[in-house]
């Protein structure tokens, strides 16, 4: 090795460090987030509190029920959504070689709301229970739930088969995306011109996508899936790195285009189906996390995914506890504050122009 | 020795190439000339099995390409496509990709060994930390010669790799990649539309029309005759300072030029 190379490759060594260091510091901005979280809400609990209950220790029985059974599942649910769609988002952009690409671009949200709605309306889940039909509107949240998954599978599938057909270009997947998210709203549209107010209720409820409805066994399988895909997506950062090369360069490299780009593609779905399914609908955390990242610490996906998958849980994490905070006592669906914050965010990060 | 042999090509019921045979020391440079839409990039495409051939066999060094896997693939045939995308991504970085065949998820001191030693033979040192999306046509070529490079490939495919660069870089390219071609010992496959630049740095010349060989031959073997078989338009071969300089002779005033 030559004095040059060892000085460019010390050069590298130092690069590369600063990249991983700020993926540490997202990832470390977690704990404090998580610990304002847990002790801010109507009931303030003192920092020092909430951390003596974590780990175990003596504290007054209501800051204990108060963390584990109410804002601790909310908080974690935030942090794995926020993670699986970001990371879902990232991967999206980079398979479809489009900036715009998130579970929208596909169409996948859209499919889950319709499921939502199919379920209120034709398979009866929407009736009001007893009296207290006003406060939760859904009777049946299984099944509710199951149907969004369903129908978002099935965009993803639809998707899946157009690719495999005509080939795994990003256009053609993009512009079936675009469609089918156009068909299915238009489906949810028809079913809520002959729903009643109580139907109605149930299926703008659900779309808003809120934290709080999760209970722990779901806590549990929206984890354990966010977890693999998070993984897979991790190994598979130099092939994104590959595609963004080109499909021609990518495959000059040995990289599988087509399979990396259909299984990536139903890999993302399924982590956006199963957030969806379980929280309703949150919006441009997809979209815009992977942006803001990508102007931090550039698109080398080996970098990218990870510090998306920490970016995508802190920024969910803080809207949803300003959800909590802004109009308080009243709490609003954090994907409320997503949706408003989402758009100037994105707005800032066009002007900014990418350079 | 790359041995090509009988390789066809159909796409949508139209035969590309119908029967295109050839042989290819290490360390030589092979030119494939020929129309546009004639089927060049296709040729180099079937060689690494981007484009599956309908028909015939590469053997390098006796081994045959196309029954090999993708990542296999990889390790043996460097590719340089016409067009490379940009992404926020450095020098370094987009280099190391080269060697993506070889790795797992761990880089190792001998893959940024590799990296740096291809990145300083390009001539790129002072760009290793800049992003690619900053970067020049011709730096971005060099960064991209340099990523099947570190391929360490036995067969290198370059398809026009200069077509879209000024004459300086076109030259510092090509020579910087002859250098390279002869230290390694890589047949090497390209092509190219600039005849010139061609007759230049090719040690042989594959002329190829309506999906066959018209002629392979040295690129000193080169005759007016078959250039004007190949393209349709009579030309001249002027020779300055033993450099063959191909002067197309238009219609107009064929009758006293061609005499």
């Amino acid at each position: 090795m030559t004095d040059a190379t060892a000085h460019i490759g010390a050069g590298y060594r130092a690069y590369t460090t600063r990249k991983l260091v700020i993926v540490a510091l997202i990832g470390l901005a977690l704990v404090p987030a998580l610990i304002a979280a847990l002790s801010l809400g109507p009931a303030a609990i003192p920092a020092n509190e909430v951390a003596r209950t974590l780990i175990g220790l003596e504290v007054p029985r209501r800051s204990e029920l108060i963390v584990w059974n109410i804002r601790l599942p909310q908080a974690l649910a935030a942090i794995v959504a926020g993670a699986g769609l970001a990371v879902a988002g990232a991967a999206m952009q980079s398979i479809l070689r489009n900036p715009l690409g998130s579970p929208f671009t596909l169409g996948i949200s859209q499919a889950a709301a319709f499921g939502a709605a199919f379920a209120v309306m034709i398979l009866d889940t929407g009736t009001p229970q007893g009296a207290n039909a006003a406060s939760v509107a859904i009777q049946d949240p299984t099944t509710t739930t199951a149907s969004a998954f369903a129908f978002a599978l099935l965009a993803a599938a639809i998707i899946t088969l157009v690719a495999r057909l005509r080939g795994s270009a990003p256009e053609v997947m993009v512009l079936t995306g675009v469609a089918l998210g156009a068909l299915f709203s238009a489906g949810t549209a028809f079913l809520q011109f002959f729903a009643d107010d109580i139907q109605l209720a149930a299926i703008v409820f659900w779309t808003f996508g809120d934290t709080a409805r999760v209970d722990w066994s779901e806590l549990g399988i929206l984890s354990a899936l966010t977890g693999v895909a998070c993984l897979y997506f991790l190994t598979q950062s130099w092939n994104y790195n590959a595609i963004d090369a080109g499909d021609e360069t990518a495959r000059g490299l040995g990289v599988r285009v087509d399979g990396l780009r259909i299984f990536g593609m139903v890999m993302a779905s399924l982590l956006t189906a199963v957030s969806i399914a379980f929280l309703g609908i949150i919006g441009f955390v997809g979209l815009v996390v992977p942006h803001m990242i990508r102007r931090v610490i550039g698109a080398d996906h080996r970098f990218l995914i990870p510090a998306s998958i920490f970016g995508g849980g802190l920024l969910l994490l803080l809207a949803d506890t300003a959800a909590r905070l802004i109009l308080s006592p009243h709490v609003l669906p954090v994907s409320v504050l997503t949706a408003f914050m989402g758009a100037p965010v994105f707005v800032f990060l066009i002007l900014r122009g990418r350079r | 020795m790359l041995h090509v042999s009988e390789i066809g090509f159909v796409y949508r019921n139209r035969t590309v190439l119908e029967r295109i045979g050839f042989e290819l020391r290490p360390g030589r440079i092979l030119v494939i000339l020929g129309p546009n839409g004639v089927g060049k990039t296709t040729l180099i495409r079937c060689l690494n099995a981007i484009h599956k051939p309908s028909a015939g066999a590469v053997l390098l060094e006796g081994e045959d390409l196309l029954r090999l896997s993708p990542p296999r693939m990889a390790k043996r045939v460097g590719y340089v496509a016409q067009r490379t995308e940009t992404a926020r991504l450095t020098v370094y970085d987009a280099v190391l990709m080269g060697r993506k065949p070889h790795m797992g998820l761990r880089v190792a001191q001998a893959d940024c060994d590799k990296t740096g030693a291809a990145i300083a033979q390009l001539g790129l040192e002072p760009l290793a930390l800049r992003h690619i999306d900053e970067l020049s046509g011709g730096e971005l070529q060099k960064v991209a010669i340099a990523r099947a490079l570190v391929q360490e490939p036995r067969l290198l495919l370059l398809d026009e790799p200069t077509s879209a660069l000024d004459l300086r870089n076109q030259f510092e390219i090509l020579t910087l990649l002859r250098d390279a071609v002869r230290e390694r010992g890589m047949a090497t496959v390209m092509t190219m539309h600039d005849l010139n630049t061609a007759l230049r740095f090719a040690d042989e010349v594959l002329l190829i029309k309506g999906g066959n060989i018209l002629a392979h031959v040295p690129a000193d073997g080169i005759t007016p005759d078959l250039i004007e078989a190949t393209y349709g338009l009579p030309v001249a071969i002027h020779h300055l300072d033993g450099v063959p300089v191909v002067v197309p002779q238009f219609r107009k005033d064929a009758s006293h030029a061609a005499e």
